[in-house]
């Protein structure tokens, strides 16, 4: 094996994950050969150096958001809920409830305007002028000239 | 006693002057002769006048029968040649004629309208006064005031030999006349032929029912307006279907049945079912009809009824009484 082939193994060593026998066959190998066991001594100066930096402060809600987020993939992943239950937790959040209102009263004011349109009343005035204007045009005889009738009038008289 | 009281007294108790003032006979004897016709036959020219619209001239023929009605033909002259309206019962069928349309309608005659002859003592304060000459024949004159404020008030002039009705009003709560019919140029004991009264062969004439469309016309008046239409059972002598069209309003058809008799029209609105009707500022009366409460208004020519037929609201609208509209009214089907 060249020293290519040396590498995971090299790189197990340092992070102390190699068994008894691994760690004789890289300590054999390194003692003997120059480039490996300076790979080597540079994993394990790296290593050195890495375990003395500071380790950086996790954000204080860090803890209760990861478990809200844990507690909604575990919601989502529950396949056994019954219809009603996971109406419920839809329900139980604020965005749904907010769209539940704005539709019913999207609802109630389009069912109002109907009603309204339909309890618009007709006017009479309506008839009145639709009556008047069969009696003047659709009823067919002749009209006698004007002041005709009038004459008759004056042939009354009383005794 | 002064020469000149003495002078009077004498005067008035003189068989002349009694003589010039006959006695009046009882107004509801005057009445009941007038509704029930003459006992002889007559044809005559008679105006119609409504509210302030021009006359209308027909030619009048009536014979009186023992069995029913009378019989009686009318014809309306046309404003243009070859036109003219024609109606004309034998007292049991009626039959009407447009020469204009060349379209004939038929049906039963219409009984007389219960509305004076049977209520008239209920309905009215008659009192009878002399009425002067109408046609050139000394009549009485008859004042029936009514007894509700919702109803039309009429005057009668009536002759005094045969009871015919020379000159009808119809009176408006304000003393306007809305419809007056009066009669010139009467003969009585004219000997008429019978077929006068009998519907004519008209060739290639359209027929109608004369008070309602067929079914196919029913069917189309119904699926436009979204409701089925009602029609009346019952109108007035003379008057038949002449058509029914749509009014539209906003998004609402309101039918419109038209009827006329040659001279008078008479229009049936139906609105569509829980329609409301906005009646304005007009000044309006309850009545009380079969089928429950309605109103009634009077314009300057015409009598409007209004009422409810399940949900249905319904109005009427022709220069009428108010006996008369509700008869046509009641028979709304």
């Amino acid at each position: 094996m060249g020293c290519e082939g040396w590498t995971d193994l090299l790189s197990a060593y340092a992070d102390r994950e190699t068994s008894p026998e691994e760690s004789a066959q890289v300590e054999a190998h390194a003692a003997g050969c120059r480039s490996c066991g300076r790979r080597l001594a540079i994993m394990a100066k790296s290593k050195e150096v890495l375990s003395r930096l500071p380790l950086p402060e996790a954000p204080r809600d860090l803890k209760e958001a990861l478990l809200r987020q844990a507690a909604r993939v575990e919601g989502q992943g529950r396949t056994g809920l019954s219809f009603a239950e996971r109406l419920a937790a839809w329900l139980s959040g604020s965005a749904p409830r907010y769209g539940l209102a704005f539709g019913l009263a999207a609802f109630l004011l389009v069912g109002l305007w109907i009603e309204r349109r339909q309890d618009e009343p007709v006017p009479l005035d309506l008839m009145l002028s639709a009556h008047r204007q069969y009696a003047e045009t659709a009823v067919s005889p002749a009209s006698v000239p004007a002041g005709a009738d009038e004459e008759l009038e004056e042939e009354e008289g009383d005794e | 006693m002064s020469r000149a009281a003495a002078c009077l007294i004498l005067l008035a108790s003189s068989p002349a002057w009694a003589a010039a003032k006959p006695a009046l006979p009882e107004a509801a004897q005057v009445l009941e002769a007038a509704l029930a016709g003459p006992a002889v036959s007559f044809e005559a020219t008679a105006y119609v006048k409504l509210g302030k619209a021009r006359s209308k001239k027909a030619m009048v023929r009536c014979s009186p029968s023992s069995e029913h009605a009378a019989s009686c033909r009318r014809e309306f002259p046309g404003a243009k040649a070859g036109a003219g309206f024609i109606t004309a019962t034998d007292g049991a069928k009626e039959w009407a004629f447009d020469k204009a349309l060349n379209r004939v309608w038929e049906g039963p005659a219409s009984a007389p309208s219960r509305s004076l002859a049977q209520e008239a003592q209920a309905r009215y304060r008659v009192s009878l006064s002399t009425g002067g000459k109408v046609a050139g024949r000394l009549t009485w004159r008859l004042e029936l005031q009514p007894r509700s404020p919702a109803a039309l008030g009429r005057r009668l002039w009536v002759d005094r030999e045969h009871g015919l009705i020379l000159k009808d009003e119809a009176v408006l709560p304000d003393g306007k006349v809305a419809l007056r019919t009066r009669f010139s140029k009467v003969t009585f004991g004219v000997r008429h032929d019978p077929a006068l009264f009998r519907p004519e062969p008209v060739a290639g004439a359209g027929r109608s029912g004369r008070l309602s469309p067929g079914p196919e016309e029913t069917a189309r008046i119904g699926s436009e307006a979204g409701f089925e239409p009602r029609f009346p059972s019952w109108l007035p002598s003379g008057f038949v279907f002449a058509g029914a069209d749509l009014l539209p309003y906003k998004d609402k058809k309101i039918v419109h049945c038209r009827y006329s008799d040659g001279a008078v029209a008479l229009s049936l609105f139906q609105s569509p079912p829980r329609a409301k009707l906005d009646l304005g500022a007009k000044e309006r009366r309850e009545v009380r009809l079969a089928s429950g409460l309605g109103f009634v208004s009077w314009t300057e020519d015409a009598g409007v009824l209004g009422w409810s037929s399940g949900e249905t609201r319904l109005v009427l609208v022709a220069p009428m009484g108010l006996e008369t509209l509700s008869a046509v009214a009641e028979s709304v089907r």
